[in-house]
């Protein structure tokens, strides 16, 4: 496992703009790929505070073990990291929701505090 | 040699005694907190330690100024003693409020080995508030004892009254006696020149730790007993993931470890 956070304050949005930050890497997610039930909208999707939920990076080998760890589980693989250092997003449609550089995302996260 | 002792001064608001004690212990020294009472009382005698250590804390809760207090109540009591300490070849670290306290008392930087008198000061952080935050250092000077093997070093400040100030004239001394140890620099190593964070005080000069002219008594504001395990880091997962996929060993020290290990290597 390269990184693992939890999906809390501010949802699966904040949680995958966090993750890319901190790696310093960019990230491409689907939100089509979410399991999730009698939702139509992304920002629902992006922003669901529900709990229990995980948001895990692995190196693509390491997907068997991964899925023997979590067996009995729900798990999806929403999206993949690249060098880029953008965060992108499609939403349900297959519409580009967001794109957003990783500086400017960490700026947003910290400015508030920046002292 | 056996293993030096390192008597760790504790007591009145000092608040890294533990931390400091451990840094020591684990560098191979016999570290022992000591109340300051004890000393003056005599239960406990500093000539039968090889290194001093002033902790970082809020001695006296920072009253009059960061360290002065201590600083009085130290000359007062045991300006004697101390003053064969540094006669007799050993060693003194102050960090953070130990800083404050050697400098307010006149250990450092003792310019003319005048080991009594302030020369200048540790004051308000320009930014007016106190600074939680970790910095980068470049080491300017190879006199420290402490700092030997230390091109640059990442450590955490946590203080109100860090900004390095002195006369034009200390400065010039200070620079051309070899007595500045360490500034603040960013992340590649170049000089901050002031700017805020990476100068997370408005030091003058960047100045982030200085030594006496042996080299033997040194003083720093960030604190090297926080730096003392990898997991100290603040991003030690992200670090770990790079350097494990760069195919390199995953240090389990610190670099604050360091200048403990310089300590105890003095007395081989």
């Amino acid at each position: 496992m390269s990184s693992c956070g939890s999906v809390s304050r501010g949802g699966l949005g904040i949680a995958l703009a966090k993750m890319a930050v901190a790696g310093e890497l960019g990230m491409e997610v689907d939100l089509g790929k979410i399991p999730s039930e009698r939702i139509e909208r992304d920002d629902q999707l992006l922003f669901s505070e529900s709990q229990s939920r995980l948001l895990i990076t692995i190196a693509p080998e390491n997907r068997k073990q991964l899925e023997t760890l979590m067996e009995g589980q729900k798990i999806a693989y929403i999206g993949r990291i690249n060098e880029r250092r953008r965060l992108a997003v499609k939403g349900i449609k297959g519409k580009k929701i967001v794109d957003a550089d990783i500086d400017s995302l960490k700026e947003a996260y910290k400015k508030t505090l920046q002292w | 040699m056996s293993k030096p002792k390192a008597l760790v001064l504790t007591g009145y608001g000092i608040n890294c005694d533990y931390e400091t004690e451990f840094a020591f212990n684990q560098a191979g020294a016999r570290a022992e907190r000591v109340h300051i009472n004890n000393l003056i009382e005599g239960q406990k005698k500093l000539g039968e330690y090889q290194i001093l250590a002033f902790p970082g804390g809020f001695s006296y809760g920072d009253d009059i100024a960061g360290g002065k207090v201590l600083a009085v109540k130290t000359k007062t009591n045991l300006g004697d003693e101390l003053r064969r300490f540094i006669e007799e070849d050993k060693l003194i670290i102050g960090v953070c409020n130990g800083f404050q306290v050697m400098v307010k008392y006149g250990l450092l930087p003792a310019l003319n080995n005048n080991y009594q008198i302030q020369t200048n000061t540790l004051s308000f952080n320009d930014s007016g508030r106190f600074e939680d935050r970790w910095v980068n250092m470049k080491r300017m000077s190879d006199k420290c004892v402490f700092t030997r093997g230390l091109e640059r070093i990442y450590l955490p400040v946590a203080h109100g009254e860090g900004k390095f100030f002195a006369s034009e004239d200390t400065l010039k001394t200070l620079h051309d006696n070899q007595q500045v140890v360490f500034k603040y620099s960013d992340e590649e190593g170049r000089p901050a020149e002031g700017r805020f964070p990476f100068n997370p005080n408005g030091s003058l000069k960047d100045i982030a730790g200085i030594c006496d002219a042996s080299g033997r008594i040194f003083g720093i504001m960030p604190h090297p007993e926080r730096f003392l395990h990898f997991t100290n880091h603040p991003r030690w997962p992200y670090l770990k993931e790079r350097l494990k996929r760069a195919g390199k060993p995953i240090p389990t020290i610190g670099e604050g470890m360091k200048i403990f290990q310089n300590a105890v290597e003095y007395y081989e």
